[in-house]
């Protein structure tokens, strides 16, 4: 992890990264309803990268809050929660590589949100083929997946642009969100 | 010995406004210690920043620093500047990033501990010091590295009157040892002893200032008991022992408590003594407290229950604001209590802020947040108000105006409890309470002997 | 002082095999779990023996398995009928195997943190980390108490204040924009802040000044 970033930049990054982590372990609503977890992500690595406003931003946020969640054992613990916070956010930035600019914030952070979404539950379904799910109930359980957590992560990008502008209003981000 | 001089130094943000530092000169010598006072949003806080050669906005003027000139700078708030979980650690944090090698650290750090009066073990968690302790040790953290000059924004407020007379004593070794200091202070007269140039930071310059009378610290003010005591008891106290569920007893309270409608009542102890846990109990969200013996409004207190008849100001209320206007800030409990809106602009015009009205609240001073904090609860006409610590950080002005409305809507029949680490001579109450040494009671004798002084 | 010397070394020796074996069973739960994921169905039985181990270790040292077999009960629940339905009831073993081995790849995580004081994984993972975001990362977990403390605090006041954010309210999906607006959003103002500040906090004690900072000796020798 090279860091472009200056320190007060990672340190927010770095109080996100950790609220994440945490809420997400204080808020693991009923089991079943997986997906709610792609709202908390979503929502932190969009304020993460208004706040900052730079590419690798998310990514930073999302391989930190993989490390704090594995030295506070939340969650089933162990090097595989690296790839879960990981990975969406980095699908999230590389897909910013090429859109940087080209929509509006709402609907750059629908299709980020949606892109995360992918890459989350993508990471799913190739686990489920290496155990040696059969093709198709593996599909099935993708496309599950990707309702639920695409509906939380939408909802979450939603109110991004609401947020950054309030946060705007009140002179505290350095850039316009546009 | 000149170890720094400003001269001429033009400051000010943005290029439209006027300039917060005008043509402003400031020599400092070893040994030396300057205390400069002036109402918020003079410019002391910039003033220190620049001394401390971390302003990030461009100055105009000259700044001669002695060649090996070391800056420590101890800022308000001291748990936002804590880094580390250990005292150890803590105080070792400059010299690891001075590269200095690890078998030379615990020397070093030990005796910056001394400096300060911390005697403590270099593995305490940093959690469990005082707030006056936590002080001092970030006053180590910065004197580890022996810097000749040392910046202090504001201690008196932080501290409650143990912590200043520590920190006195502190500073005084250090002016002997030859480090300057430069505090900001509103209240120059609690470090009278040390002081050797007080200066007013007014119209952007540097003035002397007069010294004033000191304050004594238990000064109190009783105002002449009018109220009939047969009104509406709002808060009802009986004997008991303040405790989390499974802790030692924060403090004793043997006599019974109360406070009726239109009574202002301060509760007094220093910092750390529970005051914010009894308010916070009284309003119903202190988790982890036994099952006490209080009742609010004739009920147990509870969240949500009381709706718009309590109000409660935590400390540092800035952080509940969120608004885009400051009007729409003060309507938003006013809708959700389904109140009349007109009350929003009334007050703002009752407080002279109307010009406010369409501002964001959080490009405010930190004087004015928290009258607008203080003003969106008041504008509900509540018929008890909890306000911990309400006068911290503010200047003479500010505090002039939250009188004001503190003895309005006393006349209106609202019960006011307030707290504070000291005396408030200021404001003219009906009791005191008080925590001292672990035990809460009425402060009757102390009422007593004001009344005949 | 040469004896001092000398005891400053073996001490060292001990931390560094305390961190080694944190390290070691890192990698052996790496190797377990990507085992769960790629050994051929005949050797799932020495995986099981293995991790089985791994549980006796963990339930040994009183940790609780509970939440861990809920997730495998609950990932049960969602695959089987899903292969019941699409494959009949021919295929069920296969589902199970299928389940058990999501199982096996989540148990070595569960024992490393189980076992793992999370300071010692923290200090294994920071081996590679540069100085800059081990120290962001010390810092945000140790705040983490403060950043609680301020939510639970600001959820109080705006629940005071009125705000429809209480339990009963919030099942009402209408509400959740108003926990966003009146709590996290004064959150994550005070997070900005608080960053500012202890970016400068740090600066003004020389964070970065030199390319190789040292470390405060955590465990000494009693003075």
């Amino acid at each position: 992890m090279k860091s472009p970033f200056d320190l007060q930049d990672a340190l927010f990054i770095g109080f996100c990264a950790t609220l994440l982590v945490v809420l997400k372990s204080m808020l693991r609503l009923k089991l079943g309803l997986s997906g709610h977890s792609m709202f908390l992500m979503t929502f932190f690595y969009l304020i993460c990268y208004g706040v900052v406003n730079r590419v690798g931003a998310m990514t930073a946020c999302g391989l930190l809050a993989g490390l704090v969640a594995m030295m506070l054992s939340v969650g089933k613990g162990g090097p595989m929660i690296l790839l879960k916070f990981g990975l969406p956010a980095m699908a999230m930035d590389l897909a910013l590589l090429f859109m940087a600019g080209a929509f509006s914030l709402r609907w750059q952070s629908i299709i980020l949100a949606l892109i995360g979404c992918l890459a989350w539950s993508g990471k799913g379904l190739l686990s489920n083929l290496l155990v040696g799910m059969s093709g198709q109930v593996a599909l099935a359980e993708f496309g599950l997946s990707l309702v639920q957590g695409g509906a939380f992560a939408v909802a979450a990008a939603l109110l991004i642009p609401t947020v950054l502008r309030r946060l705007h209003a009140h002179d505290l981000l350095p850039k316009k969100p546009e | 010995m000149k170890i720094i001089a400003l001269e001429g130094i033009h400051f000010g943000y943005g290029s439209h406004q006027s300039e917060i530092l005008d043509d402003l000169n400031l020599v400092i010598n070893r040994g030396e210690c300057h205390c400069i006072n002036g109402a918020t949003g003079s410019g002391k806080s910039s003033l220190l920043h620049i001394l401390a050669g971390e302003q990030c906005r461009p100055y105009e003027g000259d700044v001669y620093r002695a060649p090996s000139l070391l800056v420590g700078l101890v800022m308000q708030d001291p748990n936002a500047q804590v880094l580390r979980q250990s005292v150890g650690a803590e105080i070792a944090f400059a010299l690891e990033n001075l590269g200095i090698a690890a078998d030379l650290m615990v020397e070093k750090v030990q005796q910056s501990l001394r400096r300060v009066g911390l005697y403590t073990s270099l593995d305490t968690p940093v959690e469990v010091l005082s707030l006056g302790q936590k002080y001092r040790l970030m006053m180590a953290a910065q004197l580890v590295f022996n810097p000749s000059l040392l910046l202090l924004d504001e201690p008196w407020a932080q501290l409650d009157d143990n912590g200043v007379k520590e920190l006195n004593g502190v500073l005084k070794a250090l002016l002997e040892d030859g480090v300057a200091i430069v505090m900001v202070e509103h209240n120059p007269s609690a470090f009278a002893d040390l002081v050797d140039y007080l200066w007013l930071l007014e119209g952007g310059k540097l003035r002397a200032g007069q010294r004033q009378q000191a304050q004594t610290a238990d000064l109190v003010n009783i105002r002449p008991s009018s109220k009939p005591r047969h009104r509406e008891c709002l808060v009802n106290i009986a004997p008991h022992q303040f405790r989390f569920i499974d802790q030692e007893p924060l403090f004793e309270c043997e006599q019974e408590l109360s406070l009726h409608r239109g009574e202002i009542v301060a509760l007094v102890g220093d910092n750390g003594a529970g005051k914010s846990s009894l308010l916070k109990t009284l309003a119903g969200i202190q988790a982890n407290i036994t099952n006490l013996p209080i009742t609010v409004m004739a009920k147990r207190p509870q969240l949500g229950i009381y709706g718009s008849d309590l109000g409660l100001l935590m400390q540092r209320p800035n952080r509940q604001l969120f608004e885009q206007t400051v009007l729409t800030e003060l309507q938003f409990s006013l809708k959700r209590f389904k109140l009349p809106l007109a009350r929003a602009e009334q007050i703002l015009t009752e407080l002279d802020l109307l010009k406010l009205a369409d501002s964001s609240p959080h490009k405010l001073s930190y004087g004015q947040q928290h009258i607008i904090a203080l003003a969106s609860l008041v504008c509900l006409q509540p018929k008890l108000l909890l306000l911990d610590d309400p006068f911290a950080g503010l200047d003479k002005y500010h505090v002039a105006k939250v009188v004001q409305i503190l003895l309005q809507l006393s006349a209106q029949g609202c019960g006011i409890l307030l707290t504070s680490h000291r005396g408030l001579p200021f404001l003219a109450v009906d009791r005191y309470w008080f925590i001292e040494n672990g035990h809460l009671g009425d402060g009757a004798q102390i009422t007593e002997q004001a009344n005949v002084g | 002082m040469l004896v001092n010397g000398r005891k400053a070394n073996k001490v060292a020796v001990f931390r560094i095999s305390a961190t080694q074996y944190c390290a070691f069973a890192l990698l052996l739960s790496l190797v377990l779990s990507s085992g769960a994921f790629f050994l051929p169905n005949s050797a799932l039985g020495w995986l099981i023996l293995v991790d089985a181990l791994l549980v006796i270790h963990g339930v040994y040292l009183k940790n609780k398995i509970s939440a861990l077999l809920r997730l495998g009960v609950a990932q049960l629940a969602l695959t089987l009928p899903l292969y019941y339905l699409i494959h009949g009831e021919g295929q069920m073993l296969e589902g199970v195997i299928v389940v058990l081995r999501v199982f096996l790849a989540l148990l070595p995580g569960w024992w490393l943190s189980a076992t793992q004081k999370p300071e010692r994984i923290g200090e294994v993972l920071s081996w590679g980390l540069p100085a800059k975001w081990a120290f962001v990362i010390a810092a945000s977990i140790g705040l983490l108490p403060y950043m609680l403390q301020e939510t639970k605090e600001i959820y109080a006041i705006q629940c005071l204040r009125g705000a429809n954010i209480t339990p009963k309210a919030l099942r009402n999906p209408k509400n959740w924009p108003e926990l966003i607006y009146c709590v996290v959003l004064p959150v994550l103002i005070q997070l900005l802040k608080l960053s500012k500040q202890m970016a400068k906090a740090a600066k003004l004690r020389h964070f970065g000044s030199v390319s190789k900072p040292t470390h405060w000796p955590a465990k000494r020798e009693e003075e």
